[in-house]
């Protein structure tokens, strides 16, 4: 599974999550394969990023996944590390810190 | 120049039109619990004719983050389920909360999201022990905030410069907050749930969620009193009954910080303070403990869109 920004998502890609609206409706179904007219669909609820699998669309379009994806953890590791500035002497917490690294590492390899 | 504005915030409190208008469905519904006349499925028509306050309710209690073994369609059943309190704290929160959107961007999901950890931490650490009232620490967490939002709607230049300060000097909230105010959010918060006649095992918890230590000292406590040990000499026949809330302060304490260390939503500052090692004794919890909460709520963040 990989999140990615609308912008980047392509005909053929398969959701692999519910895309679901403010009031809680769900705009698109997992397993929905989007279309270009979907697409716009989507963009049009600002909606800003899908969940879609993996090894679909073009080999063109995986790249540009992640690269994006590469993008998007070093944000949140970047974030984590900034978060835990006062902390940085407590073990306990330095411990915490790399749980949460872990975590969000593991999100994106899956 | 630190400004006094205890009585103030204090009469802000009292004059309930100065807060965000409650809805009334609040109001009757909170003099309606307390009648015991009154049948639950009164109360749970009432509450059905606020749609959008209905709906949010059943989504919450539904999610799978929340936990509950089963689905509820209808809100009598939930009344019945979840227990007045829970219920008043969701719709409290809820409503209290939309009106803030714009005014604090972040800090409906940052109370949710530590709601919802603080009851899956409870529920962890009860597994067969049944020692913590989960749907109570759901709402202390709910709740642990709230006083946020008063001092943003009717101090709005001090919120801003709590959040400006914070940003500049990289504090904690409630560090930046001791510069600015007098008085903390957490004890504008226990005013206000104590004046909602919430139980202490919500409005203490709220009070020291940044002030752990202080409780732990009042209260004597010493490094024999934990879980574990009280969890061992409980008659079992007996419910467990504490009267200083320091287990339902420590969870709410530590679900706040681990919101934050997350990452989730906004509640004035983005850094993170420390989790005393106190906490960690008289939960009776370890590190492995803590990553298998991390892992498990992690994933449960893409659930709080829904909530929006």
């Amino acid at each position: 599974m990989k999140r990615i920004k609308i912008e980047e998502a392509s005909e053929g890609d398969v959701l692999a999550k519910n895309i679901v609206l403010e009031n809680g409706v769900i705009l698109l179904s997992k397993e929905s394969i989007l279309t270009n007219s979907i697409i716009n669909q989507i963009k049009k609820q600002h909606i800003y990023y899908v969940y879609i699998k993996n090894n679909t669309g073009s080999a063109n379009t995986s790249v540009d996944v992640s690269y994006l994806n590469n993008r998007i953890i070093e944000n949140n590791l970047s974030d984590t590390e900034e978060r835990f500035i006062l902390v940085s002497n407590i073990k306990l917490m330095e411990d915490i810190k790399s749980i949460i690294k872990d975590v969000v590492l593991q999100e994106y390899q899956r | 120049m630190k400004k006094d504005k205890f009585d103030e915030i204090m009469s802000a409190i009292k004059m309930t039109d100065s807060i965000p208008s409650l809805p009334e469905v609040i109001y009757k519904i909170n003099s309606l619990m307390e009648d015991d006349t009154v049948s639950v499925n009164y109360i749970g028509n009432l509450m059905t004719k606020d749609m959008s306050l209905s709906a949010k309710i059943l989504k919450i209690v539904n999610s799978p983050f929340y936990g509950f073994p089963q689905r509820i369609y209808n809100l009598n059943l939930a009344l019945v389920l979840l227990g007045s309190n829970t219920l008043k704290s969701i719709i409290i929160t809820s409503s209290v909360f939309d009106l803030m959107k714009d005014i604090m961007k972040g800090l409906w999901e940052h109370s949710l999201f530590c709601g919802l950890t603080a009851k899956y931490i409870a529920k962890q650490i009860n597994k067969n022990k049944q020692l913590i009232d989960e749907d109570l620490v759901f709402s202390a967490g709910l709740l642990h905030d709230i006083g946020k939002l008063i001092i943003a709607i009717q101090f709005k230049d001090d919120f801003d410069s709590i959040i400006k300060l914070a940003e500049e000097k990289k504090q904690i909230y409630s560090e930046a907050e001791k510069k600015v105010l007098d008085v903390s959010h957490a004890e504008v918060g226990y005013y206000l749930t104590k004046s909602w006649n919430y139980p202490a095992s919500i409005y203490i918890p709220i009070r020291f969620h940044h002030d752990f230590m202080m409780l732990y000292k009042n209260e004597n406590i010493t490094k024999n009193y934990n879980v574990k040990s009280i969890a061992d000499n409980k008659n079992k026949d007996k419910p467990y009954f504490s009267s200083n809330y320091v287990i339902e302060t420590a969870i709410v304490n530590l679900s706040d910080i681990l919101t934050k260390s997350l990452g989730i939503g906004f509640s004035g500052s983005i850094y993170v303070d420390e989790i005393k090692n106190e906490i960690m004794e008289i939960l009776s919890i370890d590190l492995d403990f803590l990553k298998k909460i991390i892992e498990e709520i992690y994933y449960f963040k893409d659930e709080l869109t829904v909530f929006n």
